[in-house]
């Protein structure tokens, strides 16, 4: 169960090594504080998702099972998404359309699908935060190289009062030489094809310890 | 805006796949070649006039006269889903040629996000029926050029000398940032 | 035999709904006060920006117009005009609050939505251009344009146009 945990995080990242739900990875890692908050909406959706379907999974008729999944996805991001516009508001403004696109988002159906319907709701459980923890990681990689390149500093306020900052920095000597171009799309179809090139290249370094290991 | 300009800033401006970043998965799974990506654009397409039209209409005949606009979300992607599966089983029955040109990407449009973006960008932006009916052919219309392009780019890039690790998506990502460097050069012209 | 295999499909689709629908108008219950308090405090929070003790009320009696989204009354201090106009950048409209004190003269701009060109259009919200630029003005024709960003000048200029016509109607 643990590997299945950390498989998530590298080996089978969804974003960097699956290339699943790359359409919300690149548009709202413009800053650390809308890849914090998408990633935990995700995660969240993700577990139920995944308990759900898992607890349903001997019930649902076979023919329906993908408009099952739809319903049940839906309706959770309906009620994720109702209760960050309450209680988030200033999230619920920076993620905009892309909290409902989470619908869409391939990783949750293809969790659903490849895992929760065969699998036990604990295994399943564990399974959908391992990858929605992967998911958020490849966010934060992404968002922290583009927050930082683009306007020079890092920054993380209170999802629940966006006055509050929690955590942050930004260096004065950058003023001046910051890349505004990062935060539009081209600093994120750059970002993250050199994340996919790093993760492609430890995948590589990795399998090819494993071949000589079993050699000897 | 007038219609025109709508329909050039939704097609080279405002591209979905450039600006806003939708229907990537599919973008980098079916743009290895430009014929599948003509088959795709087309029926990316067709989904998205016809659902967004009925979408239009559930939502302002029935869920906004019952109150009922926060099950927007779980109707239309109902809808679209729905949507889908018909048109697969009536191209399937009537036209066996269309089926195979079109058949395989039918099931990969129900979780292509621009159809779901389409359908609520339309209603977010209070459009009319005349305003929906060309953003949701634009927007597709822009998807379709971009992803022919792309493709063009792809079947080239395959055949050069890449670094291992960048073979494949990361150097696809690369071409499409580049691709989108191109593109914003176009802002403004609407 | 196909034909129980698929009433049973559709219940169960349609249970499944039900539940979902049922439980969406629980949260949907639960959430839209608090939804609607925020945003009228979200809204009080902006306006007073412009007038840090002032007491606003929307009001009406004027001629629409696409640039004009809103026109509150400040109690005894003057009115805001919350305009919009497409500037270069046409996916985000840029969204403006203009003040005005009572006779009608500009007391500022603040700009609520703006995704103009950083270093070109966007330079026209940033204060050191902004503030001289649009206070105390009486007319469109005396707010200057900047140069090098003729296109988001120019929607303000729109708007500013707009508005000052909305504050001979209402003034």
């Amino acid at each position: 169960m643990w590997q299945n945990f950390k498989n998530g995080f590298i080996k089978e990242n969804p974003v960097f090594a699956l290339f699943l739900g790359m359409c919300s990875a690149l548009a709202i890692s413009t800053s650390l504080n809308n890849a914090i908050g998408m990633g935990v909406c995700v995660t969240l959706v993700l577990l139920f998702s995944n308990v759900i379907i898992s607890l349903m999974r001997k019930l649902i008729p076979d023919e329906i099972r993908i408009p099952v999944y739809i319903v049940v996805i839906a309706s959770l991001v309906t009620i994720v998404e109702m209760l960050v516009h309450a209680y988030a508001p200033a999230l619920y403004q920076s993620l905009g359309v892309f909290l409902s696109l989470v619908v869409v988002n391939c990783i949750i159906l293809g969790r659903a699908e490849a895992f929760a319907s065969k699998n036990g709701v604990a295994a399943s459980a564990v399974d959908g935060i391992g990858m929605g923890l992967g998911y958020t990681f490849a966010l934060i990689l992404i968002s922290a190289v583009r927050e930082f390149l683009a306007t020079g500093g890092i920054h993380f306020a209170n999802p629940f009062n966006s006055e509050q900052i929690l955590f942050g920095f930004s260096i004065d000597a950058l003023k001046g030489f910051t890349i505004p171009l990062m935060s539009g799309p081209v600093g994120a179809f750059l970002t993250f094809a050199c994340f996919a090139a790093l993760f492609a290249m430890l995948k590589e370094r990795a399998a090819q310890k494993e071949k000589e290991a079993q050699k000897k | 805006m007038n219609l025109l300009s709508l329909a050039l800033a939704a097609i080279l401006i405002n591209n979905v796949v450039l600006t806003k970043y939708l229907g990537l998965c599919p973008f980098f799974g079916v743009s290895k070649s430009s014929k599948s990506a003509v088959g795709m654009g087309l029926a990316v397409t067709f989904v998205i006039f016809g659902a967004s039209l009925i979408t239009y209409f559930l939502y302002y005949v029935i869920l906004v006269p019952n109150k009922m606009e926060y099950m927007r979300l779980i109707t239309f992607i109902l809808v679209i889903a729905s949507f889908v599966q018909f048109v697969e089983m009536f191209i399937k029955k009537f036209s066996a040629s269309l089926y195979k040109a079109l058949g395989i990407y039918l099931p990969l449009i129900t979780t292509n996000c621009v159809v779901l973006y389409v359908a609520q960008d339309n209603i977010t932006q209070k459009y009319d029926l005349l305003t929906t009916c060309v953003n949701s052919l634009a927007v597709p219309i822009g998807y379709m050029l971009v992803l022919v392009l792309f493709s063009c780019m792809r079947e080239r890039l395959d055949s050069s000398a890449t670094p291992k690790s960048w073979k494949g998506n990361p150097i696809a990502l690369v071409a499409a940032a580049l691709m989108a460097l191109a593109f914003s050069g176009l802002a403004g012209i609407v | 035999m196909v034909v129980k295999k698929m009433i049973i499909s559709v219940l169960f689709l349609a249970f499944v709904s039900a539940v979902a629908g049922a439980a969406i108008t629980f949260f949907n219950d639960m959430t839209a006060p608090t939804i609607a308090i925020n945003a009228e405090r979200e809204e009080q929070a902006t306006l007073r920006k412009m007038f840090p003790d002032g007491e606003f009320a929307e009001i009406g009696g004027y001629t629409e117009c696409e640039e004009v989204l809103a026109v509150y009354e400040v109690k005894g201090q003057g009115y805001i005009v919350k305009g919009t106009a497409v500037g270069y950048n046409s996916s985000t409209p840029i969204i403006v609050l203009v003040g005005f004190d009572q006779n009608g003269v500009t007391t500022g701009m603040l700009p609520l939505q703006q995704q103009e060109t950083s270093g070109y259009g966007s330079r026209c919200f940033e204060t050191d251009f902004s503030v001289p630029a649009y206070t105390g003005k009486s007319s469109a024709e005396e707010v200057d344009m900047l140069s090098g960003a003729t296109r988001t000048s120019d929607a303000l200029r729109r708007i500013m146009e707009a508005s000052f016509r909305v504050m001979e109607e209402v003034k």
